[in-house]
């Protein structure tokens, strides 16, 4: 349905986008993810057509829209912190779209009610925005973007002002939502974890290029480089050096290590690399492959399991454990190595 | 924290520049008998020579101060407002438009000058000698010489001239209600037409395309043609002392006048401008000095350059470019000085409603 | 929302005063004595001699005539200059574009110039002898100037948006560059396209301001006497043109008492509206990257017209004033025929020269000079009694809502009455007009005191109070509080009062042309000076120093833009 493709901006002089390229499907919500400033919103509003790019082009359908004026396009966007109109009533701030698009009045109002119901604010219509809480304003910000049934609906940032548990319960409904009326979503986080629970497809941006993207879980279990890990959460990585093939050997801080899983093809005796090793891999052992000695340098509590904190050296791993330790107490652990990774030196 | 500093070191830099107020010229010395000041209010327009001013303080250990009070109707508006406790010592400035008004308010003491007798009756217009003349000029219509030249035309004989359409739209005049020009120049009109017909003759002049503008300085350097403005009409009701000053002032040196003046019967309106001692004075003896000071030869003479008006007293020798480019009208126009203060509003309102409405 | 510190336990105030009457004390004292005081003494003399006397034999109709054409003129020029304000205030607000700086410099310096250099301004451009009219006089072989345009209400039109327009820029541009930029975007994304988002969204949203603009514009013009005089011809009297010749040329002080209340009960309540609505603030937030070049075709032609209209509008009479001051234009020789004009720096020269070794000679530094120092005593004046005001203005309390209107008066009453008010009261020591050195600074501080309160109130009001409190709970007292924090984060608006001030003091002349002490002439009584004689040369040398006015003034513009935006630059 919408293909982007190798877009490109700059801001000031300097690059922002470097040619971004990815498609949406029918029904499909894609989450951008990746750090603040990395551009991601100034690509929702070349999509939008609030700005435009240098160069590439945004199809839609297989057609060129980029020299469609912005309110030709029919796209929904929910901005952060909503930008709803506070000379103006719910009512009329989600009536704005219908208004636009010369909808009869009692149309207009079927349609209101119909999705104020939809983000359960039945009865708010008379409002003012102004005295709405924060959360009320976001749902009445996503009735304003879904009130003209938009072709492609984008979210910047949506959940960005809402307080942690307000935001598990509006990110529930608004999944729901999705899924539900199956319009096409691009949404827009830093946050990986609503990317993950949000999204069918996740799109990692990182210095204005796309990094990684694919389904969450593909993404989250194989992260394409190790600021992808890094960036998902995942700070076990040790550097070190390829020492043999068949099965894959790494010599690293913690000793040489048999690796199961490579990202990069041409891995060769000699070739330095980065080891991401997940949680998931450590377990207490005493024997077996890839088993190294260390001590628990800190246990915190986490509720269901202790997260462990283990060090070996110079070099110190994080592990979540349902056994208990103490701190100072000399453990053996061993690495899994069909879930070691082998990525590419990581550059720095 | 940079902004601060600057901001700081500004108010500072204000403090300071307030606290040394500017030095106002080296006052005086610190020798025998402190000088007596003198307090004289004029209108802007007033202007004299350091040395002649100078002449005066040595002579009677005086210092003169000035206070200018805008122009002729502001200044008696203050003098009027503040006669309980008077500003100056003595008053110069009053015209004789405004005379009845200054003498009806009562503002001035009678002081019987010894000059007076050197000074020809016809200025004299207060019996009681409380406002005395000391100076006099035409207010006339100026003429562009060159556009008339250019165009043959030859030059309005008398104010009925004016409204024939040879002259068409070539006139600029004052408004009375805002100028005193203005205002001199409904007198002359009045003084030839008589109450019962100057304001056909107005009207007449409207119908003939007559410009009126608010004051001396738009009529003289937007409207009229041989002033440095170049504007469209080629006569203005001004001084007849402009064209002198149009030589003096030249930004080049000029071998003629590029201005005249008209100067047939009742076509200029003679002002006459007063001084007098202030009610309320505390200085009476230095003041009655000073009026007979600026009614002597050397006050005399050196007004007619810095003023651009004619001494009222005979023994004052004009300079050389009075002589040769003023023209002094062999009958000015005049009106009873009663007549004149008893009709003085009801004539500007009924000219307004002609003229303006 | 915002609390104030002051409502706190006041360490050495007593406790029942609430602290906003100590702060109100000075700028109150000041204004009863230096305002109401004059006023209240005209008003009176015109009880005592019956108005009924005064109007009897006047013709009623005519000041009904008079005010009815006040407010046509008044509304007529305040919608002219939001004709070409807004669109101007959107390029400011919205668009970069080179020069952007120096424009915006040079469209601020027409308010603060004396009205007798906006009028020779706009004369020396489109007058009968303006430069418009020489060039096509020359190019079509004319006699007369083809352009007749002074002394009619078009004259009064340009000239007060001429005057006014860099408040609507100023007062909009801001409200406007402030505008939450998104507020557009998310309706352009729900469809609308630009004219309507304009209508829909910005319009709605800027109306306080835009109203709020226009009601001191309207205030301007309605009080404008000046420019109507020197301009508008006498066909078309303004009330305080009306109440100026009733006092001087009537001498019929009833009248014209009556009319400044008028003008004063018509100004108090279009103040009363206007700081009313300067209470409902639009919503705002600060906007990093609103300023774009401009990219599509339909801007960088929107950007180019309104740039060329405010050249024309703004700059061109300026320059036109600067090129006359060195041009000279006279026939040769007292003939007439083509007029010879060359450039000379003569009458810079001459106004270094007593000609007429007159004692009221003013050489330039002298004027510039004089006119620096009575505009620093009106800095410390204004400022000072402003920010106190200001500040008490910030406090909660119901005498407010008539305090800000009353202290925005000064700046639409009658100069005329208010400086024959200062005649009748001023006479005796300690204040004498003739002796007392500060009355000219005092009059014009009450020109500048409302546009420094206007300035300082809402830069106080955008301390947060939890600034404040967090200094009170880390133990300071209120006066250290006032100290450590509001002052620091007031002093960029303070510096741009202070340069207001300044400013207003330099170009006043109108109203306080009778308080001037002629041992110390100022810039524009010099001017004046040289006006009122004949003669080319003295034109010139009014011409040159309204240059060298204008100059000094865009000198403490550009300063005034200088604080602006390195202030900018720190956030």
């Amino acid at each position: 349905m919408l293909e982007v493709k190798n877009i490109t901006k700059s801001y000031e002089g300097k690059p922002l986008l470097k040619g971004l390229s990815f498609t949406v499907e029918k029904g499909q919500t894609v989450c951008l993810l990746g750090a603040s400033g990395s551009g991601k919103s100034t690509l929702l509003r070349i999509i939008a057509g609030i700005e435009t790019q240098e160069s590439g082009s945004v199809l839609w359908d297989g057609r060129d829209i980029s020299q469609v004026p912005v309110h030709e396009r029919g796209f929904g966007l929910m901005f952060q912190d909503y930008a709803l109109f506070p000379h103006r009533n719910v009512f009329d701030n989600v009536a704005f779209g219908l208004k636009m698009k010369g909808i009869s009045h009692e149309d207009a109002r079927r349609r209101v009610n119909e999705v104020l119901e939809m983000v359960s604010m039945t009865g708010f219509s008379r409002r003012k925005v102004t005295d709405l809480s924060g959360g009320e304003q976001q749902r009445v910000a996503l009735a304003r973007a879904l009130a003209p049934n938009p072709k492609l609906l984008m979210f910047d940032e949506p959940l960005g002002a809402l307080d942690r548990t307000l935001r598990e319960q509006v990110l529930h409904d608004l999944r729901d939502l999705l899924h539900a009326t199956h319009i096409p979503a691009i949404y827009v986080t830093h946050d990986q974890e609503e990317a993950f629970s949000i999204g069918h497809k996740v799109i990692l941006t990182n210095e204005g290029v796309i990094v990684q993207q694919g389904k969450p879980e593909e993404v989250y279990k194989q992260p394409a480089t190790a600021w992808v890990a890094r960036f998902l959460g995942q700070d076990n990585l040790v550097a070190g050096v390829v020492k043999g093939m068949d099965p894959v050997i790494v010599s690293t801080p913690l000793g040489d290590l048999q690796v199961g899983r490579s990202c990069c093809d041409e891995l060769h005796p000699g070739c330095e690399v980065t080891l991401l090793i997940p949680p998931s891999s450590i377990q207490p052992a005493v024997e077996g492959i890839n088993v190294v000695p260390g001590r628990v340098e800190d246990v915190i509590f986490k509720g269901q399991v202790n997260q462990v904190v283990f060090r070996s050296g110079d070099f110190s791993l994080q592990f979540a454990s349902t056994s208990a330790f103490t701190e100072g107490e000399t453990i053996q652990i061993s690495l899994d190595p069909r879930e070691l990774l082998c990525l590419e030196k990581e550059s720095m | 924290m940079k902004r601060n500093v600057l901001l700081v070191s500004f108010l500072l830099g204000v403090l300071l520049l307030a606290a040394c107020k500017p030095a106002v010229k080296p006052s005086g010395n610190g020798d025998a008998a402190k000088p007596q000041v003198l307090t004289v209010m004029t209108h802007d327009s007033f202007s004299v020579s350091e040395s002649v001013i100078s002449e005066f303080e040595t002579q009677n250990n005086a210092k003169v101060s000035f206070v200018q009070s805008g122009d002729a109707g502001q200044l008696l508006n203050r003098a009027i407002l503040s006669k309980d406790a008077p500003m100056a010592d003595v008053l110069y400035g009053v015209d004789n438009a405004f005379l009845s008004r200054a003498l009806a308010e009562d503002i001035f003491l009678s002081y019987d000058s010894p000059m007076l007798e050197q000074i020809p009756a016809e200025f004299k217009l207060d019996s009681r000698n409380r406002a005395l003349p000391v100076d006099y000029g035409d207010i006339c219509i100026n003429y562009d010489k060159a556009f008339f030249a250019e165009k043959g035309l030859v030059v309005p004989q008398s104010l009925g001239d004016l409204a024939k359409p040879e002259y068409a739209g070539l006139l600029v005049v004052e408004n009375p209600t805002t100028s005193s020009p203005g205002m001199g120049f409904l007198l002359a009109t009045i003084a030839e037409f008589g109450e019962d017909g100057y304001l056909e003759f107005w009207a007449d002049l409207r119908a003939n395309g007559v410009v009126v503008v608010n004051d001396w300085e738009t009529a003289y350097y937007t409207n009229f043609s041989a002033s440095s403005g170049r504007g469209s009409q080629p006569m203005v009701v001004s001084y007849g002392s402009s064209p002198p000053a149009e030589v003096i002032y030249a930004s080049e040196p000029l071998d003629d006048a590029p201005t005249a003046s008209l100067t047939g019967k009742n076509m200029c309106y003679r002002q006459v401008e007063f001084a007098g001692i202030l009610q309320g004075t505390q200085n009476r003896a230095l003041a009655e000095k000073f009026i007979d000071f600026m009614l002597g030869k050397s006050f005399q003479e050196d007004m007619t350059l810095q003023m651009f008006v004619y001494p009222v007293n005979p023994e004052a020798v004009l300079p050389d470019e009075f002589v040769k480019y003023a023209q002094q009208p062999a009958e000015p126009a005049s009106l009873d000085p009663d007549l004149l203060a008893a009709n003085r509003e009801k004539w500007i309102q009924a000219w307004d409603e002609t003229v303006l409405r | 929302m915002r609390q104030s510190y002051g409502d706190q336990e006041p360490v050495k105030l007593p406790a029942k005063l609430p602290s906003s009457l100590w702060l109100w004390l000075l700028p109150a004292v000041f204004l009863l004595v230096f305002f109401f005081q004059p006023l209240a003494a005209i008003f009176g003399r015109v009880g005592n001699q019956t108005i009924v006397e005064g109007i009897r034999g006047f013709n009623i109709a005519r000041i009904g005539q008079t005010l009815g054409f006040t407010f046509y003129q008044a509304l007529l020029s305040m919608l002219l200059t939001l004709v070409l304000g807004l669109p101007a205030a959107y390029v400011f607000a919205r668009f970069d574009f080179p020069g952007k700086k120096l424009l915006r410099t040079l469209t601020t310096i027409p308010f603060i110039l004396p009205t007798v250099v906006v009028a020779a301004s706009i004369n020396t451009l489109i007058g009968p002898n303006g430069w418009l009219n020489m060039l096509l006089m020359r190019l079509f072989s004319l006699d007369t100037a083809p352009i007749q345009f002074i002394n009619s209400l078009g004259a009064i039109l340009v000239a007060h948006v001429f005057y006014n327009l860099s408040v609507v820029i100023r007062l909009v541009g801001t409200a406007w560059a402030q505008l939450d930029n998104r507020l557009v975007q998310a309706a352009r994304v729900l469809g609308a396209s630009s004219r309507k988002a304009f209508l829909e969204i910005s319009l709605p949203l800027l109306a306080p301001v835009i109203l709020s603009a226009s009601m001191l514009v309207f205030m301007f013009d309605f009080t404008s006497f000046g420019v109507v005089l020197l301009l508008g011809g006498p066909q078309n009297a303004t009330l305080e043109v009306e109440i100026y010749s009733q006092a001087m040329y009537f001498l019929n002080l009833p009248m014209a008492g009556a009319l400044s209340v008028i003008q004063l009960a018509v100004t108090f309540l279009i103040m009363l509206v206007y700081t009313r609505l300067g209470k409902k603030s639009t919503s705002t937030r600060p906007q990093a990257d609103t300023l774009r070049r401009p990219a599509s075709k339909q801007a960088k032609a929107f950007v180019a017209v309104i740039v060329i209209a405010l050249v024309v509008a703004q700059v061109l009479p300026l320059v036109s004033l600067a090129s006359r001051s060195f041009t000279r234009l006279e026939a040769a020789r007292g003939e007439r025929g083509e007029v010879q004009t060359g450039l000379t720096l003569d009458y810079y020269r001459q106004l270094f020269v007593n000609q007429r070794q007159s004692i009221f000679y003013v050489p330039p530094a002298t004027a510039i000079r004089n006119s620096v120092y009575f505009g620093l005593i009106t800095v410390l004046i204004a400022t000072s009694l402003g920010t106190l005001a200001a500040f008490a203005l910030n406090k909660p309390g119901k005498a407010n809502r008539w305090m800000d209107p009353v202290m925005m008066l000064p700046m639409g009453t009658s100069a005329v009455t208010l400086g024959l008010g200062f005649i009748l009261v001023f006479n005796k020591p300690p204040i004498d007009l003739r002796t007392f050195p500060i009355l000219l600074p005092i009059a014009h501080s009450l020109v500048a005191m409302p546009f420094v309160i206007r300035t300082m109130k809402p830069a106080i009001a955008s301390i947060p109070a939890n600034i404040r409190q967090a200094a009170a709970v880390l133990g300071a007292s209120p006066l250290r509080v006032w100290r450590e924090v509001d002052l620091p984060l007031i002093s960029r608006a303070v510096a741009v009062s202070a340069l207001f001030s300044f400013t207003i003091s330099l170009g006043e002349f109108g109203a306080t042309s009778f308080l001037t002490r002629p041992e110390m002439p100022t810039i524009p009584v010099a001017i004046y000076r040289y006006l009122s004689q004949p003669g080319a040369a003295n034109y010139g040398q009014a011409m040159a120093m309204a240059t060298i006015l204008m100059l000094v003034c865009a000198l403490a513009v550009l300063l005034i833009e200088w604080l602006d935006s390195s202030a900018l630059l720190r956030n």
